[in-house]
């Protein structure tokens, strides 16, 4: 699932129109869905990137290790208006602290360091991109994501030949709209490696099926976990057998699983 | 190829980084204050980043070399070890490395002369003093990227009891080939039977690459040695290793070896843990392991089975005195 947070409508509406997302009925933060992407709107500042990136982590029902993306509009002294750039390193300028986005797979965008001002700044002093949201969204994604998996893409809208004015709603969107679909494809080869973190489908299903039937507490369940990935490790299409299963209780069932394990010899993959 | 290179602000004029730009004109550039702040936050993937690791250009402020433990040595009268590399161009699926590590991205420290200032005050005239290579990372994996090896030659030249080991997995011994050999810097290759290459030694050159790269090297006149390490119970096993020494050993005139060591597959329970997360569908860590005190390793009688075997059989090729055997401390 991609989780794509913007500052402004006029950043959203390209992606909103692109991803196919539907308005959801949320307070606080306008929250976007479809059948695979959220967006949320959260207004200017780092402050109102960070509750919003909080919000729609919980909206979307507190996913772990997903892609996450800052999309929106910067500055920078010398690049075209237009231009897209993918962040490589992200600064919050008031408190001196960096992240370094990971980039794992090629991008179609070149990229750059982007600085986060808490007001606006049409020094172009820095030699990078400059936001106003960025450094709330990096600090709150890495909570429950991968450096691997946030990222930020800006597009320039004002440069020292061309100052910061608020850009017309229209203007956003035809700086934007061009790269929703190269966007779409990074974010998506994102997920595909992202699957590499899942726990192995059939220890899911098998962990559901025994913790339905019987009562474990939390450590037995993460013992279980534990085990059933050994077990899924070594037998990949296999339940475990009935012996196993059908212990009376939570413990007979970790004891027998662990003791079949156990027995095993070392196996090469 | 590298795509990112980040570099500490204090080195980035560094000659050493100035020579390894221009090598990668290509990459792009990103500075940052100290590695830690890209190499150590907790929000990393060791797996995700090891499809496409960046290089990080540091310097080493402390502990440059240190103290190896006690149970490891080849012989000399003490024994020091140093990282001027954390992590691997390599992806062997039982390495240490992927559980100690939150990144993977490869950080090298240019301040190859403080290494060796800092050896400078561990030599003591007439005593064999070793300095270990290669603990962290491979010591030649990367050498047309970093020029560790030509860059320390000279200092060992002229210090005759330093000796260096450079422990590899790599063919890259083109930078050692270039100059006359050295008494005191053996080149130790790293083997598993092919078997276990292929299943777990994912991107290393295959056996026969890495006992041609060897015998190259000895033939040329340095001092070259054999690290069996770690020993990997399968299925023929017995059949494997033993076939593995003979193409190595048969080869290989065993007065041309400096040693061979061998030790079993032992890993620290955290570091354990953390690989079974990163790898959860990985066979090779799911049966035949135990925990014994801090360590996970296969279980005794099986590890002494392996070790004992291979110490026999390496008795056939070698003598006595060239064949060590290391265990990590804490052994029960």
């Amino acid at each position: 699932m991609i989780h794509i947070v913007t500052a402004f409508d006029a950043e959203a509406r390209p992606l909103i129109d692109h991803f196919r997302l539907r308005r959801q009925a949320d307070h606080g933060f306008p929250v976007y869905a479809g059948d695979d992407a959220w967006l949320v709107v959260s207004g200017p500042g780092k402050v109102n990137a960070a509750a919003a990136t909080a919000h729609l982590h919980g909206r979307a029902g507190l996913p772990w290790d997903n892609t996450w993306i800052n999309v929106g509009i910067a500055g920078h002294a010398e690049l075209s208006q237009g231009e897209p750039r993918i962040a490589h390193k992200v600064t919050d300028e008031t408190s001196g602290k960096s992240w370094y986005p990971a980039l794992i797979t090629r991008t179609p965008w070149n990229s750059a360091p982007l600085v986060t001002v808490d007001r606006e700044d049409n020094s172009y002093a820095s030699d990078g991109l400059v936001d106003m949201e960025a450094a709330g969204f990096m600090e709150t994604a890495l909570r429950f994501s991968s450096s691997e998996l946030v990222h930020a893409l800006k597009v320039v809208s004002d440069n020292r030949a061309n100052p910061a004015r608020i850009p017309g709603p229209s203007q956003v969107k035809s700086w934007l709209a061009p790269h929703a679909e190269a966007l779409e494809k990074f974010c998506r080869t994102l997920e595909r490696l992202a699957m590499l973190l899942e726990t192995p489908a059939g220890v899911t299903q098998q962990y559901e099926r025994l913790t339905a039937a019987m009562h474990f507490t939390v450590s037995q369940q993460n013992r279980l976990q534990q085990l059933l990935q050994r077990w899924q490790a070594l037998n990949p299409d296999m339940q475990i057998p009935a012996p196993v299963s059908e212990q009376a209780t939570a413990q007979a069932l970790l004891d027998a699983l662990q003791e079949r394990l156990d027995a095993l010899p070392p196996v090469l993959p | 190829m590298i795509p990112y290179i980040y570099i500490e602000r204090e080195i980035r004029d560094h000659p050493r980084v100035e020579a390894i730009l221009l090598r990668h004109q290509r990459a792009t550039v990103v500075e940052c204050e100290r590695y830690g702040e890209v190499f150590n936050p907790k929000a990393q993937n060791f797996r995700l980043q090891k499809q496409r690791p960046a290089l990080i250009l540091a310097k080493k402020h402390k502990n440059l070399v240190q103290q190896a433990p006690a149970s490891y040595g080849v012989g000399g009268d003490s024994n020091y070890y140093f990282s001027h590399m954390l992590n691997c161009l390599y992806d062997c699926r039982y390495c240490f490395l992927q559980g100690m590590y939150r990144s993977a991205n490869y950080v090298l420290f240019v301040n190859y002369e403080d290494f060796l200032t800092a050896m400078d005050t561990l030599v003591l005239p007439g005593r064999q003093t070793w300095f270990f290579s290669g603990y962290d990372g491979d010591s030649l994996a990367l050498e047309p990227v970093t020029d560790f090896a030509a860059s320390m030659l000279p200092w060992f030249e002229q210090h005759p009891d330093a000796w260096l080991e450079l422990r590899t997995k790599s063919t890259q011994i083109g930078a050692l080939l270039q100059r006359s050999p050295l008494a005191n810097v053996v080149t130790a290759f790293s083997f598993t039977p092919e078997a276990v290459w292929k299943a777990t030694e994912h991107r290393v050159p295959s056996v026969e690459r890495r006992a041609g790269a060897m015998l190259q090297l000895a033939r040329a006149g340095w001092p070259v040695a054999l690290r069996i390490d770690p020993l990997i119970w399968h299925k023929d096993y017995q059949k494997h290793y033993r076939q593995l020494f003979r193409t190595l050993l048969e080869a290989l005139p065993p007065d041309l070896i400096h040693s061979v060591t061998t030790g079993p597959f032992r890993m620290p329970q955290p570091f354990f843990r953390n690989m079974e997360r990163l790898y959860p569908e990985e066979p090779l860590f799911a049966a035949g392991l135990e925990t014994r005190g801090k360590m996970v390793s296969y279980p005794l009688e099986r590890e002494r089975e392996m070790v004992d075997f291979c110490l026999q059989e390496l008795a056939k090729y070698l003598p006595e005195e060239k064949i060590y055997m290391n265990l990590p401390e804490n052994d029960s």
